[in-house]
């Protein structure tokens, strides 16, 4: 093994003009992320959880610090670092099948035309979508809609699965569901997964480890806790563990002291 | 697999041998089901809907027009009324057939001359030689005529506006500096009537098009003012449909690393379609209004030089054809309207942009 470094966030900052001068969002964020593991971010809203995400993306820039991937600092988005964006973002005059060969088409140009649509239904038959390729967007249900993403993205062959709030639109069942197929991918397809998420059972299920972020501005990495689960998990065995709740209490915890420091 | 059927036959069997249970279930079973209207029931309510409005407003109107119509007086002229302008209608019509009658007479007429010509001069003349001397019935301008030579005309001026208006669009909305460089002048020119156009484009075309090119210079001359009004609405809100693609369909391109043209092709086009429909569709009803002065000016042989003509020779009728002329520009410009928002709906087919 290599001691490489998979993917490092140093002394991060970034911010955005504002009115009356540069709006600090985020400040002195450091945090390596190992291959393999699954991360994620917690946080009241506005806390720059998901600018955070954008800048692994690169989407965005750090205005301080840097972000690596494999001692490599990110320089703008690559399919290695595929997201799956909050509000699906499929495109409406596409097919679900259209939609993810748009990500393929884009990332293996050299292969041929049948290799690329082979890739394309492969995913979508792994995420449960084999009966609804044909649809359109406005055609399929919003947990569809998600699964796409998901295909999209994975058809990409990445290193890291990186999710923006992915299921907070869906119903509980619906995002359960959805949940258990990120575990189950996470697991057989040895990524690495990097989530931003409101849903702390969400992040105790999914997560080695959870990264707690105070509030902005000028928000940073508050709290690391570990979820030393083991995997595969079952959602159902995993909530009746003694220590899940006591994972949970904490991250509630340290959620309310900062909703106190807020408010105060 | 035939354990449950099997449970069911079990079932089914005593059910239907059973009188108890018969009896039993005897008065639930018409359930009262709630019938829904055949199809064309619901469709012919809808037409009745959609079209009763409408056709009460027409009514309306030509009520109030006829009550005006009779009562108001021009001097030695009075408003025609909407009959004098129904007839006018029907007689543009009865002298289309007419004409076209005449023209098939005419010309069944000259087939059979020039057969006779052909053989007494066979092998004097040519048969160039023997039409010219005989020439073949031309048939009389009718309103058809001049309605397809306006669709034509505008049709021309919108595919110009069209070729210009949509590129330049999109190059403007993909970069603000192209923009801006350019909004001066679209809001200088803008705001220019048709007429103040014509004579310029009249003669530079006049200098450009020589006589016997065979092209006709009026129809290029109101093509062209056509395309110069009507260009502005398709090449703004291009512009605009380009300039606000959704930041979400962006971020899938960044994320994919699609390169320019691939975005352009396969996001930012079809996700400004409906925009540039829209465009389109104003730019054709601006041109459909500016053809008509452009014809009466560059004496194109369409409606707006038929209304022309109607004013140059007054006789009796002349107020009520050109009333009639009126509401058969006034039909085909909503017919144009409506066509483009058909193919509008289609276009935006599975995209969240709302057609009106």
């Amino acid at each position: 093994m290599s001691h490489m470094k998979f993917l490092e966030i140093i002394n991060v900052g970034k911010s955005f003009p504002g009115k009356d001068g540069p709006n600090e969002v985020l400040a002195g964020v450091s945090l390596e992320i190992r291959k393999g593991e699954a991360i994620s971010i917690i946080g009241h809203s506005g806390c720059g959880k998901s600018t955070l995400l954008t800048l692994i993306a690169g989407l965005e820039l750090p205005t301080t610090g840097a972000v690596c991937f494999k001692e490599r600092e990110i320089e703008k988005p690559g399919p290695e670092r595929a997201v799956v964006f909050q509000n699906h973002s499929l495109l409406p005059w596409r097919t679900v099948l259209q939609n993810v060969l748009l990500a393929v088409d884009a990332v293996f140009p050299g292969q041929s035309r049948a290799e690329r649509r082979d890739r394309a239904e492969r995913w979508l038959v792994k995420v449960g979508l084999k009966d609804h390729m044909q649809k359109y967007p406005h055609q399929i249900s919003g947990g569809m809609k998600q699964r796409t993403g998901i295909a999209r993205a994975l058809s990409m062959d990445p290193e890291v699965l990186l999710l923006d709030e992915p299921f907070g639109a869906l119903d509980a069942l619906t995002r359960a569901n959805l949940q258990d197929e990120v575990l189950r991918l996470h697991h057989e397809e040895h990524l690495t997964v990097v989530m931003v998420t409101h849903d702390i059972d969400e992040a105790v299920l999914i997560s080695d480890r959870i990264v707690m972020m105070r509030v902005g501005p000028r928000a940073g990495i508050g709290r690391i806790l570990d979820v030393p689960f083991a995997r595969p998990r079952d959602r159902l065995a995993l909530m009746q563990a003694d220590d899940f709740a006591h994972i949970r209490a904490d991250c509630v915890k340290f959620l309310y002291a900062q909703h106190g420091t807020r408010v105060a | 697999m035939q354990a449950p059927a099997m449970s069911e036959s079990i079932q089914v069997v005593p059910n239907m041998t059973d009188p108890q249970i018969q009896a039993a279930s005897a008065p639930a079973a018409p359930v009262p089901v709630r019938r829904t209207r055949p199809a064309w029931q619901r469709w012919a309510r809808d037409a009745v809907r959609a079209l009763a409005l409408p056709i009460l407003s027409l009514v309306l109107f030509c009520g109030l027009w006829h009550a005006l119509a009779s009562q108001l007086k021009f001097g030695s002229q009075s408003l025609p009324t909407p009959v004098e302008v129904g007839a006018q209608v029907v007689k543009l019509v009865q002298d289309h057939i007419a004409a076209r009658a005449r023209h098939a007479a005419a010309t069944a007429e000259w087939r059979v001359q020039f057969a006779k010509a052909e053989q007494e001069y066979a092998g004097q003349l040519s048969l160039a030689e023997l039409e010219q001397a005989l020439p073949r019935p031309v048939a009389e301008q009718t309103i058809a005529d001049w309605i397809l030579t306006s669709l034509y005309t505008v049709f021309t001026g919108f595919i110009i506006a069209t070729a210009i208006g949509v590129p330049l669009g999109i190059i403007c909305g993909l970069s603000n500096p192209v923009w801006q460089l350019c909004n001066p002048l679209v809001q200088l020119f803008k705001p220019v009537s048709p007429l103040a156009w014509l004579p310029m484009v009249a003669i530079l075309v006049g200098a450009a098009v020589s006589s016997d090119s065979g092209i006709s210079k009026s129809w290029l001359t109101a093509g062209i003012v056509v395309a110069v009004c009507s260009v502005w609405p398709t090449l703004i809100n291009t512009a605009n449909g380009v300039a606000n693609v959704e930041r979400d369909y962006l971020n899938v391109a960044k994320v994919l690393n699609l390169g320019f043209f691939t975005k352009v092709v396969r996001i930012i086009l079809p996700a400004s379609l409906p925009a540039i429909f829209t465009g389109m569709r104003l730019s054709l009803g601006i041109g459909w209004m500016v053809l008509i002065a452009a014809e009466m000016l560059s004496q194109n042989p369409g409606l707006g030089k038929f209304i022309w003509d109607m004013y140059q020779s007054s006789n009796d009728a002349t107020l009520a054809m050109i009333a009639a002329t009126i509401l058969i520009i006034g039909v085909i410009g909503f017919a144009l309207d409506r066509t483009m928002i058909g193919v509008q709906r289609l276009v935006a087919r599975g995209a969240p942009a709302t057609v009106r």
